[in-house]
């Protein structure tokens, strides 16, 4: 199985000239070398099929488990998947659930779920996004249209060597397949054959020797299939076609013709969630939040991988620290300024986990990531030290703000309001409100205005006589909103102090406002 | 450790020694005060101490004219639980950029201590001013540190209760407010003599009058 599938694939990758025996100086003639640069295919289809899907959408620790995940076939249950040692002791899909418990007794069993698959393999083709934005999903398995992406990731053989690294960090001996048509992608993976076939000519003679019944889900053509006797696609090509369309419709001539190319096959490309969220279930449970740093390292890579894919920069991330019956904690972290550094965002969350810790033992780690903003990353400078600080300040402001919290930290500006306390307020640190010129005002104001003893023509400051000095200012505003002044204010001098003070018309006391 | 490797330290101070100091400086905006203290003005890269009989007073004046100066060179200034409101009108009306200041408000002591230190020492801001009251040496030493490594201007109000502890700060004054100014006097100045009855006097206040806008 593995020596003629590899002899195509060093073919095709000699036709067209991306192989590493064929580059542009050594194709002779410069002709030669134009065409080995412009052909290039438009279809090159990458499946990814997940045998253990089942086992693994329903968590990370089925490894050590003797474990079958079970459907229901009609009156019996079949067994879809099962764990490593399960199948050690011989337990294999397709064998009724009865069957596997009499050659196991401490067989564990689960029902299939198969909306947490469906999410797994969201999961992963959001994740898949990193290499295409082309990704499609099926059942079991992912399609990725890896055409565009070749010489961005220096060809063929590089791109491939990164996605198995990457699919098979996530997935029990999964099967990587790669030929012109999705089709044939998707067969090929699903019948375990690790194709690699680059050209249409050599699709055909690759896709001969797989079953014939993998191109159909109906039981009836199966059994006509068998009535045939074709076992293999092989046998179905030397067919005639009318025949064959009349025996098993048009719509099996129609997936015979997909699979080999004759007909255009669109595929639905997968639209990644507009949410960020992703779990982990921790290998044990902890009360320590510093055992938790490096799943979220892990976390925050998939959701780096995710922006970077999508182009977008976060604005808010929250961590939910579970267990199994109830959510502990729920951690925002928060962010002065949109990112994606994986590493910046790490060190925010930490400081975020810093004073907190879970009531119970934490066993699921989820990672939220919303508030989505475009990235519009200009150049990278040329010498990166030479950047000056004024966009990193932000990072100051992160800092701060994840331990004291938001409102702990705020900028200032003003408001055009002509009450001395509305006339400024808190705001996002960096904004900057109308900038308004005013009447000389004092430098502290206070918080609520201090009542100040004294008879009505001359009030004290802390027991001495204020020195009434400047020309009064009257504030009458505010009828609109319920909170109306009507205040003369004055600038009064003691011995040590320059005090903005004022009368209340309302009440006629004295009140101390400001401090210049 | 020899005595000569201690007195050439810079952090040691050696108050009969009339050394000119090799750190930068920033003009105060206040020529009595630009001459007396050393390098012409508030040390950049260190802890300055303004004692003063009630903090709830502190002479703002007395300092925004540096950090006027200052504004332009560094994101932030961060204003570490001030006991007042910083009133952002007359702020811009001294010409303070406004937009770059940062109000810090933490939950206690300790919590401000942190953002001071951590404001400090990150080079993004100009200037940290704090109002910290009691603190311990080791603490005040801490935050000189952090102004060093962050080459901030680090303003520290405190009451005069705090006159006899010693301290790291590179500079310490007195500041008794008087009608049209203030009576300062240099209690400890690393690189320079010690004065005191220096009379500052504020500039005037322009007496505008609203009525135009």
């Amino acid at each position: 199985m593995t020596h003629a599938p590899r002899q195509v694939f060093d073919n095709a990758w000699q036709r067209h000239g991306i192989g590493p025996g064929a580059s542009l100086v050594r194709s002779g003639s410069p002709e030669q070398a134009h065409a080995a640069l412009t052909i290039r295919p438009d279809h090159l289809w990458l499946a990814v099929h997940l045998p253990y899907l089942p086992l693994e959408a329903l968590g990370h620790n089925y490894t050590e488990r003797i474990l079958a995940v079970y459907a229901q076939h009609g009156q019996t249950q079949q067994v879809v998947a099962a764990s490593c040692s399960a199948r050690q002791a011989g337990v294999q899909p397709g064998m009724a659930l009865a069957v596997a418990h009499s050659l196991i007794s401490m067989l564990e069993s689960s029902p299939r779920d198969i909306a947490a698959e469906k999410i797994h393999l969201a999961q992963l083709a959001t994740q898949a996004g990193n290499w295409t934005p082309a990704v499609t999903v099926l059942d079991d398995c992912l399609l990725l249209n890896i055409a565009g992406s070749l010489r961005l990731y220096g060809g063929v053989r590089a791109l491939l060597k990164q996605i198995q690294h990457w699919i098979t960090a996530h997935a029990e001996e999964p099967c990587v397949a790669l030929t012109p048509t999705p089709a044939s992608a998707a067969l090929c993976a699903r019948a375990g054959k690790a194709l690699r076939v680059t050209s249409q000519d050599q699709l055909t003679a690759a896709v001969r020797t797989l079953p014939a019944q993998m191109l159909t889900s109906n039981s009836q053509q199966h059994r006509l299939l068998g009535q045939l006797g074709t076992r293999q696609i092989g046998d179905l090509l030397r067919l005639p076609r009318d025949g064959l369309a009349r025996r098993l419709g048009p719509d099996f001539l129609d997936s015979l013709d997909k699979l080999l190319g004759n007909k255009p096959d669109p595929q639905t490309t997968f639209t990644p969630p507009a949410a960020f969220v992703q779990g982990i279930t921790l290998p044990a449970e902890s009360i320590e939040t510093a055992f938790l740093f490096p799943f979220m390292r892990q976390l925050l890579n998939q959701l780096a991988a995710y922006l970077r894919t999508h182009c977008l920069l976060t604005g808010r991330l929250s961590w939910d620290l579970a267990n199994a019956n109830e959510l502990l904690l729920n951690v925002p972290v928060q962010l002065a300024q949109p990112r994606c550094d994986p590493e910046r965002l790490l060190a925010l969350s930490r400081l975020a986990f810093e004073n907190l810790r879970p009531s119970a033992p934490v066993t699921h780690l989820t990672l939220h990531a919303r508030h989505f903003l475009p990235a519009n990353e200009g150049s990278q400078e040329l010498f990166p030290n030479t950047r000056k600080s004024s966009r990193d300040g932000e990072a100051l402001v992160d800092y701060l703000q994840n331990r004291l919290g938001r409102q702990a930290v705020q900028g200032i500006r003003m408001y055009p309001d002509h009450r001395p306390e509305k006339a400024w307020g808190q705001c996002v640190p960096g904004e900057t409100g109308p900038l308004l010129a005013r009447a000389t005002r004092p430098l502290w104001l206070l918080n609520t205005p201090q009542r100040l003893n004294g008879c009505r023509r001359s009030p004290q400051l802390a027991g001495q006589p204020l020195q009434l000095e400047h020309q009064r200012e009257r504030i009458c505003s505010g009828w609109w909103d319920d909170q109306p002044i009507r205040r003369d204010y004055y600038w009064g001098t003691t011995s040590t102090v320059k005090a903005w003070v004022f009368r209340d018309l309302a009440s006629g006391h004295w009140y101390l406002h400001g401090i210049f | 450790m020899s005595l000569e490797s201690c007195l050439e330290r810079r952090d040691i101070w050696q108050g009969y020694k009339n050394t000119p100091t090799t750190g930068p400086t920033i003009a105060s905006g206040f020529d009595i005060l630009d001459a007396h203290l050393p390098g012409g003005g508030w040390p950049l890269g260190a802890l300055t101490e303004i004692l003063l009989e009630d903090i709830v007073h502190s002479p703002l004046w007395l300092v925004l004219p540096a950090l006027v100066t200052l504004a332009p060179r560094r994101r932030w200034q961060a204003w570490v639980t001030p006991p007042g409101i910083p009133y952002t009108p007359a702020l811009h009306g001294a010409g303070l950029d406004v937009s770059k200041v940062l109000l810090v408000k933490a939950k206690n002591r300790a919590e401000a201590l942190w953002a001071t230190e951590q404001s400090l020492r990150s080079s993004e801001c100009s200037a940290v001013l704090c109002w910290p009251g009691q603190l311990k040496r080791a603490t005040l030493r801490r935050l000189q540190l952090a102004a060093e490594h962050g080459q901030a201007l680090g303003l520290c109000f405190r009451g005069l209760n705090a006159i006899d502890q010693p301290s790291m700060a590179a500079l310490r004054l007195h500041c008794q407010l008087t009608v049209d100014g203030a009576n300062v006097d240099i209690l400890k100045c690393r690189g320079g003599a010690l004065r005191e009855g220096l009379r500052v006097r504020r500039h005037l206040l322009p007496a505008v009058l609203p009525g135009t806008d």
